[in-house]
């Protein structure tokens, strides 16, 4: 996303991060150089408003999400400190300025994003037709 | 739970500070929220 976001500002949208962790790492995040706002939902209430859900300690045994580590650790991911709710999902939504939900991806477990070119066009269309 | 084409209710975050803001502070464009887990 970080390297997606100048062609975001160009469709003329704008990005914000959020997550259950704690308010340092979202504090680090910027001050490392992401370029758009972290926030802090403690209370998962942007996650409840997407029914973005939870996984079940069963979910820990699929193969997808240890491919997905695989793969975040080739691209140079490394697991640090979790903190807030480690067993919440994550997602993107597409969200226009009268609040209506234009698009959303819920995943189906850790480090299930979708790729960013298919979302840049879904952005583009949405951002179009409004 | 929203479903695509309605709206959302409303929806408080925090800041990194820790101060209060609504979802909508961030809706004066069409907006991307990324729902993440934070490491590190």
């Amino acid at each position: 996303m970080r390297e997606a976001h100048a062609e975001i500002e160009k469709l003329g949208a704008r990005v914000i991060a959020v997550g259950t962790g704690a308010d340092w790492q979202a504090q680090r995040l910027m001050d490392e150089g992401m370029p758009f706002p972290c926030l802090v939902d403690p209370e998962a209430n942007l996650y409840r408003a997407l029914d973005i859900g939870r996984m079940g300690w069963a979910d820990l045994l699929r193969p997808q999400l240890w491919r997905n580590y695989v793969d975040a650790f080739r691209r140079g991911g490394r697991q640090g400190r979790l903190t807030g709710d480690v067993r919440r999902l994550s997602g993107l939504a597409i969200i226009d300025p009268q609040r209506t939900l234009r698009w959303v991806h819920r995943s189906d477990t850790v480090g299930d994003y979708p790729p960013i070119a298919p979302v840049l066009t879904t952005l583009a269309d949405v951002t179009r037709s409004s | 739970m929203t479903a695509v084409g309605e709206r959302l209710p409303s929806v408080e975050l925090r800041t990194a500070s820790g101060e209060r803001v609504e979802l909508g502070a961030f809706l004066d464009r069409m907006l991307l929220a990324v729902a993440v887990r934070y490491y590190g």
